[in-house]
């Protein structure tokens, strides 16, 4: 680990708690010998039991590191497929919960109520699990990302949890790994077999937004730059420009964003560019405004809650953002790939004039995949 | 110990009194003390929590004050005897913010058992001076809890962008009427959209009896279409008039 890298850990964590169970685990090996200070009693560990995370205390989540085991199954199918929105058929594997990064829109706000921020050691499971399902479902493509309740390589220099992961695709060529970031820790990535089968995305916003709604991230240009650096390694590479977050310049501003990406990277290299309007749930509004202020982008836009009782923007707007972004794409080339992730028939309807599996370029990745039973794995 | 107090709590809330040790929490012993033993393996928390299960938060709040004056009463243990594992840094914040609102909130707190959970729609809010003046409000106004929620986060969200004016708040005689107005200026756009649209469907000349309107549900602004007929001989001609229609009105649902 170079010593930036260090550096950033050192500072972005107070203290490391390893469960018994996990203490020959490599993740645990790693931090023993890179923070030996930092290593507390795990009996001397926090215990809340609270709904909800008081600002305060989930702040310092952040900096409290929890290695333990995860004791039910890794593999999850994407939560973004019911009634209300169409679904890219996307499988999760959650390796750990909680970010060292501070986005103002971050679910995780509402979901977590652990006081740590956990790492789950058993890692052996994780790619068992996920080879068995690759072999279950041997005639399907399967994407599977690992980027749902923690950021995908926000601790993988510390982990190394993705040189783990590729060894699963080795004799499962049907598996595409999808890694979501916002950061720029790629270099531990460059030299690694990836079979071709893995995507680096990240989510990207115009800098302004990053500055304002993404704190601790990796700057655009930092963003874009690794992600150069992991296609000129055969990485396979997306965008996630999600969510689009309405504030008064944003027309200017996610044009110009679309111009950074065109005028740095060609249509063919990027296999598809996703769009997602900000929205979270309705009891995350408070905390939102709790954890930082009414005024910035995130608190200021109209939201409404839809049908799935998350708030959302109009969803004429949604789809007003939605169309500029994609005309802008499309004014640079026509072959750039971009869709809506967790939006409405409707929007679809508004916004492309038909539904995800009718429009052309995008019907491939919206063939419905046959439900996995994650209890037989 | 104001006995007092206590006493009434006791009188109102439960129908018992208890002691703890040589801590009297009411004078008024009246019946037996069922199958609560005062024997002295239960803690001073658990014996408060026992007789003030009933009493809302801030009424728990008002009690642990009380008894606070004179022992050490550990707040989340007594919090966990309701297993209502409590945030600390929430109970903190409360009981500091709470210092400072007039009897009357206090009072409205107290009537819609706002529990911790809602107080963070306003405990968090950075200006005491417009806060106070919403509150204020509120306890006039008298509003149902979830009325006098929104009223509050309402008002503190437009005062942070200076979208609203103060003199004009202290008109308003009703929760209803003053929620409706707050909703108009935070929702400014989406109205604005919905009520052009709405003009742009009043001009389109459609049969006397045949109505359009724009209705919002939730994220979404929907076409609402309204016929009278007096049979169905009529009810078709009226329905190849909105038939005839269809370009305008699909105009009208595009540029606005
Ligand atoms: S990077 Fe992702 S997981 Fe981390 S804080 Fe931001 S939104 Fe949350």
């Amino acid at each position: 680990m170079n010593k930036e890298l260090f550096k950033h850990y050192n500072e972005a964590f107070e203290s490391i708690y390893i469960h018994p169970e996990s203490m020959d685990s490599k993740v645990a090996i790693n931090l023993r010998s890179l923070f030996p200070k930092k290593i507390k009693d795990f009996d001397s560990r926090k215990k809340i039991r609270a709904q909800t995370l008081s600002p305060e205390d989930f702040d310092q989540s952040k900096k409290e590191i929890l290695v333990m085991p995860y004791k039910g199954k890794f593999f999850k199918q994407c939560p973004g497929g019911n009634q209300n929105s169409a679904c890219c058929n996307y499988f999760v594997l959650n390796l750990g919960s909680q970010c060292h990064f501070n986005c103002s829109y971050c679910y995780l706000q509402s979901f977590l109520n652990s006081p740590f921020m956990v790492i789950y050691s058993n890692i052996d499971e994780a790619r068992f699990e996920l080879s068995k399902v690759a072999k279950s479902m041997k005639d399907h493509r399967i994407r599977v990302g690992t980027g749902e309740t923690i950021d995908s390589l926000g601790l993988d220099p510390l982990t190394n949890y993705t040189s783990e992961l590729v060894k699963a695709l080795k004799d499962n060529s049907n598996i595409q790994l999808e890694l979501k970031t916002k950061s720029n820790f790629v270099d531990h990535l460059l030299d690694m077999n990836h079979y071709n089968q893995v995507t680096v995305s990240w989510s990207v916003n115009p800098e302004e937004v990053v500055e304002s709604e993404e704190h601790e991230t990796a700057t655009l240009d930092q963003r874009l730059e690794a992600a150069r650096k992991v296609l000129d390694k055969n990485f396979s590479v997306a965008f996630h420009i999600d969510p689009v977050i309405w504030h008064p310049d944003w027309e200017k501003n996610y044009k110009r964003l679309v111009k950074r990406i065109c005028s740095s990277f060609k249509p063919n290299e990027v296999p598809y560019v996703s769009l997602g309007a900000l929205r979270f749930q309705t009891e995350q509004a408070q905390i939102m405004k709790e954890r930082f202020s009414r005024t910035s982008f995130v608190n200021s836009g109209e939201m409404f809650v839809s049908k799935d009782k998350k708030l959302r923007y109009d969803s004429r707007l949604r789809s007003k953002m939605f169309k500029t972004i994609i005309d802008e794409f499309k004014s640079y080339s026509r072959s750039w790939r971009v869709f809506l992730c967790m939006e409405s028939p409707e929007t679809w309807l508004q916004t492309y004039g038909d539904s995800p599996r009718r429009v052309e370029g995008l019907d491939e990745l919206f063939v419905p995949k046959p439900l996995v039973n994650t209890e037989t794995l | 110990m104001n006995k007092v107090l206590l006493n009434s709590y006791l009188t109102l809330k439960t129908p018992r009194s208890y002691a703890w040790k040589n801590l009297i929490l009411s004078e008024s012993i009246k019946g037996g003390l069922g199958s609560f033993d005062l024997s002295l393996e239960y803690s001073l928390e658990e014996s408060l929590a026992y007789f003030s299960k009933t009493l809302s938060f801030f009424s728990k709040l008002e009690l642990l004050d009380e008894v606070q004056k004179e022992y050490d009463v550990d707040v989340k243990k007594y919090f966990a005897c309701f297993s209502f594992y409590l945030d600390l840094n929430l109970y903190n914040r409360i009981a500091k913010v709470k210092l400072k609102w007039s009897n009357e909130f206090l009072q409205w707190v107290k009537e819609k058992d706002l529990n911790p959970k809602d107080c963070r729609t306003f405990i968090y809010a950075d200006d005491e001076a417009d806060l106070n003046f919403i509150l204020d409000k509120v306890s006039m106004l008298k509003p149902s809890k979830m009325n006098g929620l929104k009223i509050i986060d309402l008002y503190l969200d437009l005062k942070a962008y200076n979208m609203i004016d103060e003199s004009l708040i202290k008109e308003f005689k009703t929760d209803q009427s003053l929620l409706k107005h707050l909703h108009k200026l935070k929702f400014k756009e989406a109205f604005k959209r919905d009520e052009q649209l709405d003009l742009h469907f009043s001009k389109i000349d459609l049969l006397k009896n045949v109505k359009l309107k724009v209705i919002r549900e939730g994220d979404m602004n929907k076409i609402e279409l309204n016929i009278r007929a007096w049979g169905p001989a009529d009810l078709l001609k009226q329905m190849e008039s909105v038939q005839k229609k269809i370009k305008e009105i699909k105009n009208a649902w595009s540029i606005s």
